[in-house]
C-alpha cells in the first residue's frame, strides 16, 4: 500500500520533477564513467593472498629479468644469406632508434665460439659474432644449431625463422610505486600507482603501435609476428575493449530491432533503450566514483545488467500492454500505476534474489571473483531503481495509444508450450531430469585450463605469431623452477665438529675456511651435478620447449673445452674472468649465489592441445623430488603459468563453493517469497537445470573453465531465477481465480510466458552476434548466455508448470 | 757499543729476511723465463715439452702438502697409511697435469713479479701479473716455511681463484657420495684420460 501511495503521489503525479532529479543522478555519476580503468594486467589476474605470487615477484627481482618483446623473423631469402642480414641490420636499427627500446638482440650479435674455431684465450680476447669478418656462415649455422643457448631459442630448428629479441628500458618508477602500493595499501598510494599505470599503459599501448608501424615498414622483407607475454596482455585489453565497443553496439542495434519486430511501436523501442542506458551509465560512474576496476573477470557485469534491465522493462511493458488491451477504460495514469505495482514485487524478489546469488561470490577470497560479486549486484540494484522510476514517470508523460495491438504470432511457443505440458506433462519431467542428469555426467569433464593461444581464432596475428614462438622458437608461457642449495653455514658447522683439536693443519684449515665461500668458489661440482641433472630432466619432458639455466651454459662450455666438463677451477676462472656484460646475459639469469640457489627459466609450448597444466606442473615437482632426490623444501615452481594456473585452480574450487552457497540461499529466499516447501523445492529443481545444462555443454565441447567462462554459471542463475519468480508470480494469481491448475498454466503463458518469451528471443538473437568476435571466451561468453537464456525459458515453460501440475503445491480457497 | 751490536744485529736480520724474500722472488723469475722458453720452443714435442716443464716446476712445490690441504684435516686425518700414499700418488700426478695444461694456454704473455711480502713468519707471497695486450691479471704464488727451513709454494691463486680451494671444494662434494676408494679410483681415472 506504502508503495502504490509513493507511485500515485509522487512518481506518477510529478513525473517531470522524477525524471529531472533522476537525469541528475544519472549525469552526476557519468562524469566518473572516465575515472573507471580497465584493467587486464597480469597483476589483476593473480590471486592476491597466493603465496606463490610474493615468492615469483621475489624471483623477479633477484633475477631482474628486463621486459622484452619478440619479433619472430622468417626472411624471404634464406636466413644467413646477405640479403636477409641487411634487411635484419635494417630492422635492429630502426628498432633500437626507439626510444623506449634499451636494446635489441639478434643472431647478428651474439657471440660465436665455433665459426671458426679458436683457441680459447683468443676468444676470450675478442669473441667473434656473425658480423666479425673471420666468421665463417656456413659454420655460423651449424652453431647456431647447436649451441645449447641458442638452438630452438634464437633460431628455429627448421633454421628458416629466427627471433629478434627487443629488451625494454625498466620502468624504475613503476616498480617503486608497485612495491609502495603493496607495502603501505594507502589509498594515496593506491592512487597514486593506479595513476601512474594507467599512464604507463597508454605509452606502452603507443609503444606497441610504433613497433607495428616497424614491422609493417620490413614486411616486404620477411614474415614478422610480435609476440611475448606481454603482448598477450595487451591484445586481450584491446580485444575486450573493442568486443565492449563493436559488439556492445551491435548488440544494442539489434535488440532495437528486435523490440520494434516485437513491440511494433518506437516508444517500445525507445523506452528500454534510454532506461539501459541510463542504468548502464549510471552503473560504469559509480563503478568510478567508487575506484572500481573492471578486470577480465567482471568485464561482463555489462552484459548481465543488460539481460536483466531489459528483461525487467520487457516484463512491464507486457504488463501494460495486456492491462492496456484488457482494461482499456482505464486512464494512462491508472494503468501505469497498476503495470507498475503488480511487476515491482516480482521484480524486487527477483532482484533480490539474483543479488544474494551473486554477493556468495563475496567470499569465494578471489579478488576479481569478489568484484564481480560486488559490481552485479551493484549494477542490478541501480537498475532495479532506475527502472521502476523512470519507466512510470516516461510512460505517464506519454499520451495512452489510440491503437489496440494484439500481439499474438501466428505461432505461439508459448501457447505450445502449455499444450506440451498439458498433454505430456509426465514426459516433460522424465526428459528434463534425464537432460540433467545427462549435464551431470558431462559436468565431471569440464577441464580448467589456461592457454593463452586458444584465447585468439587462429587468423589473429597474436595467434600466428605465438604459434611461430611455440613451434620453432621453444615454446611461449614462461615457468621457473627453482633449486635451493643446501646452506653453507650448516656445512661448515658440521665440518667443524668433526674436524677435531688443533694440530699443524689448524693454520691452513682457517685460512682456507675463511676465503672459501667466496662467490667464485660456489661452482662447485656437486651444485653442477644437480644442475646438469635437473636440465636434462626438464629437457626431457615433451610439454617444455626451451629450457635455459646454468645448464646450458655448462653444455656450452663443454663443447668449448674439447667435450670435457669444465671442472670446479674452470668455473671459479669463468666467474671471475666474464665480462660482466656477458655475465649479465649467461650467468646472472640463472645462478644467485647470495640466496645459493639456480634458476631454471623454460617456455611451455601454449599450442600443444594434449598440454594439461595443473598436472604437468605438479608432476614436474614430483620427480625432481623423487625421481632426483631433491628435497621438497628446495624445489620451487614459479612465474606466470603457475600463477595463471592457481588462479583457475581456485577460481574452479570457489565456483563449486560459491554455487553451492549460492543454491542454498536461492532455497532460502524462494521460502521467504513463497512461503512454502514445495515451491521452494519446484523452483530450485527448475533453476539447478540451466545451470547443470551450461555445465554439461561446457564437458561435452571441452569449452575449458577459465577467467572468461567461469562469469556464465552466475549469469545463467540471475536469468532463470528472474523468469522463474515472474513466473511464479503471475500463476498464483492466475490460480486462484478459479483453481484450474491447467487453466492457470494457460493464462500465465499467455501473459507473464510472453514478456519471458520475447526478452529471452531479445537477447538471444542480440548475444548471438558475439560469435563474430575474434576473441574465443568472448565467442563462447556469447554462445553460453544463448544456451542459459534457452534453458531457462525452456524449464520455466515447460518443468516449472509440469511440476506445479504434478505437485499442486497451491491450497484450494 | 752495545747499541752498536744490536743495530748491527737488527741490520743483519733485515738484510737476511730481504735477502729470503727476494731469493724467492729470484727463483720464480729464472723458472718462470725457463718455463716461457720451454714452451716457446716449437720444435720441442709436446710430451717432451711437459717432461721439461715438470723438472722446473716440480722443486718449487709440495705437492704432498697441497694433496692434504686439499682433502681437509678432519678427512685426511681419518684416512690409513695405505690410503694417504695412494691418495698422494694420484693426487700429485694430477696436480701436475692441471697445472703444466694451464700453462700451455699462455705462451705470449708476459709475466711481470712483484717483491715478496712475508705475511706470516712462516709464509710469504709473491704477486705477479700476467701482462695480455689489454689486461693486466693478477697470479698470487703463496709460500710456506717447512720444518727444514725450505721455502716451498703450496698454493697458486690464477686470477683470484685459489687452486687449493677448488680442489677442497670438488673433494668435499665428492667424499659425500663416494667413498675414498671410488674418490680416488675416479681422480685416477680422470688424470690418465
Amino acid at each position: 500500500m506504502m508503495i502504490e501511495k509513493f507511485y500515485a503521489n509522487r512518481v506518477v503525479k510529478y513525473p517531470k520533477i522524477t525524471l529531472f532529479l533522476l537525469l541528475c543522478v544519472v549525469v552526476f555519476l557519468s562524469f566518473y564513467i572516465p575515472r573507471l580503468s580497465v584493467d587486464a594486467s597480469a597483476e589483476t589476474l593473480l590471486l592476491e593472498d597466493d603465496k606463490d605470487l610474493i615468492y615469483t615477484r621475489e624471483i623477479n627481482s633477484r633475477y631482474q629479468a628486463p621486459d622484452f618483446l619478440v619479433i619472430t623473423y622468417t626472411p624471404n631469402a634464406p636466413l644467413l644469406s646477405d640479403e636477409s642480414l641487411k634487411n635484419l641490420r635494417s630492422l635492429k636499427n630502426d628498432l633500437e632508434s626507439l626510444d623506449f627500446v634499451d636494446n635489441v638482440i639478434s643472431i647478428l650479435d651474439v657471440p660465436l665460439f665455433k665459426s671458426p674455431s679458436k683457441p680459447l684465450k683468443e676468444l676470450l680476447q675478442n669473441i667473434p659474432t656473425l658480423e666479425s669478418n673471420s666468421t665463417d656462415r656456413g659454420l655460423a649455422k651449424d652453431e647456431f644449431l647447436s649451441n645449447p643457448i641458442y638452438r630452438n631459442n634464437l633460431v628455429g630448428k627448421d633454421f628458416i625463422t629466427t627471433a629478434v629479441v627487443i629488451n625494454l628500458r625498466e620502468d624504475k618508477k613503476f616498480k617503486i610505486l608497485l612495491d609502495k602500493k603493496n607495502r603501505t595499501k594507502k589509498a594515496s598510494d593506491i592512487q597514486e600507482f593506479k595513476d601512474y599505470r594507467e599512464i604507463k599503459r597508454q605509452k606502452e599501448h603507443l609503444n606497441l603501435q610504433e613497433i607495428r608501424g616497424v614491422i609493417e615498414k620490413h614486411s616486404n622483407d620477411a614474415q614478422l609476428f610480435l609476440g611475448g607475454v606481454d603482448m598477450i596482455a595487451d591484445d586481450m585489453i584491446t580485444y575486450v575493449k573493442s568486443d565492449i565497443k563493436t559488439y556492445g553496439t551491435i548488440v544494442l542495434l539489434i535488440l532495437v530491432l528486435m523490440l520494434y519486430i516485437v513491440f511494433k511501436e518506437l516508444k517500445w523501442v525507445f523506452i528500454p533503450v534510454i532506461i539501459s542506458t541510463a542504468s548502464i551509465m549510471a552503473t560504469t560512474g559509480l563503478f568510478g566514483l567508487l575506484g572500481f576496476e573492471v578486470t577480465v573477470v567482471s568485464s561482463n557485469f555489462i552484459s548481465l545488467q543488460l539481460i536483466v534491465t531489459i528483461s525487467i522493462i520487457i516484463h512491464l511493458m507486457v504488463r501494460y500492454r495486456e492491462l492496456f488491451i484488457t482494461q482499456n477504460e482505464l486512464s494512462q495514469k491508472e494503468l501505469v500505476l497498476q503495470t507498475v505495482t503488480s511487476i515491482l514485487k516480482p521484480s524486487f524478489f527477483a532482484i533480490i534474489t539474483t543479488i544474494a546469488g551473486f554477493s556468495s561470490l563475496v567470499l569465494s577470497g578471489i579478488l576479481p571473483v569478489i568484484m564481480l560479486g560486488w559490481m552485479m549486484s551493484i549494477a542490478i540494484f541501480v537498475s532495479l531503481v532506475i527502472i521502476f522510476l523512470s519507466f512510470p514517470a516516461i510512460l505517464v508523460l506519454m499520451k495512452k495509444s489510440d491503437k489496440k495491438i494484439y500481439f499474438k504470432p501466428r505461432f505461439s511457443l508459448t501457447a505450445f508450450c502449455s499444450h506440451l505440458v498439458e498433454k505430456h506433462t509426465t514426459a516433460v519431467v522424465v526428459s528434463s531430469l534425464s537432460i540433467f542428469a545427462l549435464s551431470m555426467v558431462y559436468t565431471f569433464d569440464i577441464r580448467v585450463e589456461n592457454s593463452f593461444i586458444n584465447y585468439f581464432k587462429k587468423s589473429t596475428e597474436i595467434y600466428k605469431g605465438m604459434e611461430v614462438i611455440d613451434r620453432s622458437l621453444g615454446g611461449t608461457t614462461p615457468l621457473d623452477v627453482i633449486i635451493d642449495f643446501p646452506k653453507p653455514k650448516e656445512e661448515s658447522a658440521k665440518i667443524q665438529q668433526e674436524s677435531g683439536s688443533g694440530d699443524e693443519f689448524d693454520e691452513f684449515e682457517d685460512e682456507y675456511n675463511a676465503i672459501k665461500n667466496q662467490n667464485q668458489y660456489w661452482f662447485s661440482a656437486d651444485k653442477m651435478d644437480v644442475v646438469r641433472s635437473v636440465q636434462n630432466y626438464l629437457e626431457s619432458v615433451p610439454e617444455i620447449g626451451k629450457v635455459l639455466s646454468l645448464g646450458s651454459v655448462l653444455e656450452l662450455g663443454r663443447s668449448l673445452n674439447d667435450g670435457k666438463e669444465l671442472d670446479d677451477f674452470a668455473l671459479a676462472m669463468l666467474y671471475n674472468e666474464l665480462p660482466q656484460k656477458f655475465r649479465k646475459i649467461v650467468l646472472s639469469p640463472y645462478v644467485n649465489i647470495e640466496a645459493n640457489q639456480v634458476r631454471f627459466s623454460m617456455r611451455i609450448v601454449d599450442s600443444n592441445p594434449t598440454l594439461q597444466r595443473d598436472k604437468l606442473l605438479k608432476k614436474i615437482k614430483f620427480d625432481l623430488v623423487h625421481k632426483l632426490g631433491l628435497k621438497e623444501e628446495n624445489v620451487h615452481i614459479s612465474n606466470l603459468m603457475v600463477l595463471y594456473n592457481n588462479m583457475l585452480q581456485s577460481l574452479y574450487n570457489s565456483q563449486i563453493k560459491t554455487l553451492g552457497l549460492m543454491l542454498v540461499l536461492l532455497g532460502v529466499l524462494f521460502l521467504a517469497v513463497f512461503r512454502s516447501w514445495k515451491i521452494m523445492m519446484i523452483a530450485m529443481i527448475v533453476n539447478i537445470i540451466p545451470i547443470s545444462l551450461i555445465f554439461g555443454v561446457m564437458g561435452y565441447l571441452d569449452i575449458p573453465l577459465d577467467m572468461m567462462s567461469i562469469t556464465i554459471a552466475s549469469i545463467a542463475i540471475g536469468i532463470a531465477v528472474d523468469d522463474t519468480i515472474h513466473y511464479l508470480h503471475r500463476y498464483k494469481k492466475e490460480y486462484y481465480k478459479d483453481c484450474d491448475y491447467i487453466e492457470a498454466m494457460k493464462r500465465s503463458h499467455q501473459s507473464v510466458g510472453y514478456a519471458m518469451y520475447y526478452t529471452s528471443i531479445t537477447i538471444m538473437i542480440g548475444f548471438l552476434v558475439l560469435v563474430l568476435s575474434e576473441f574465443t571466451p568472448t565467442i563462447y561468453f556469447g554462445l553460453l548466455t544463448v544456451l542459459a537464456m534457452f534453458s531457462a525459458l525452456m524449464t520455466d515453460l515447460l518443468l516449472l508448470p509440469a511440476l506445479l501440475l504434478i505437485l499442486k503445491p497451491y491450497k484450494n480457497r | 757499543m752495545r747499541s752498536f751490536f744490536a743495530i748491527l744485529i737488527l741490520g743483519m736480520f733485515f738484510t737476511l729476511s730481504a735477502s729470503i724474500e727476494d731469493d724467492i722472488t729470484n727463483t720464480l723469475v729464472v723458472n718462470s723465463e725457463k718455463v716461457t722458453s720451454i714452451l716457446r720452443d716449437k720444435n720441442m714435442p709436446i710430451k717432451e715439452q711437459d717432461v721439461e716443464l715438470i723438472r722446473v716446476v716440480d722443486p718449487l712445490f709440495d705437492f704432498d702438502l697441497m694433496g692434504r690441504l686439499c682433502l681437509g684435516k678432519s678427512i685426511y686425518n681419518s684416512l690409513s697409511q695405505e690410503q694417504k700414499s695412494r691418495f698422494h700418488d694420484v693426487f700429485n700426478r694430477r696436480i701436475k697435469e692441471s697445472y703444466i695444461s694451464k700453462l700451455h694456454l699462455y705462451t705470449d704473455e708476459k709475466l711481470e713479479f712483484q717483491r715478496a711480502e712475508r705475511v706470516k713468519d712462516t709464509r710469504i707471497t709473491v704477486l705477479s701479473y700476467f701482462i695480455t695486450k689489454t689486461e693486466r691479471k693478477p697470479v698470487l704464488y703463496k709460500f710456506y716455511e717447512t720444518d727444514n727451513k725450505k721455502w716451498l709454494i703450496y698454493d697458486v691463486d690464477i686470477f683470484g681463484v685459489s687452486i687449493v680451494q677448488t680442489y677442497r671444494n670438488q673433494f668435499s662434494a665428492a667424499l659425500k657420495t663416494k667413498t675414498f676408494e671410488q674418490f680416488v679410483d675416479e681422480l685416477d681415472l680422470n688424470t690418465t684420460e
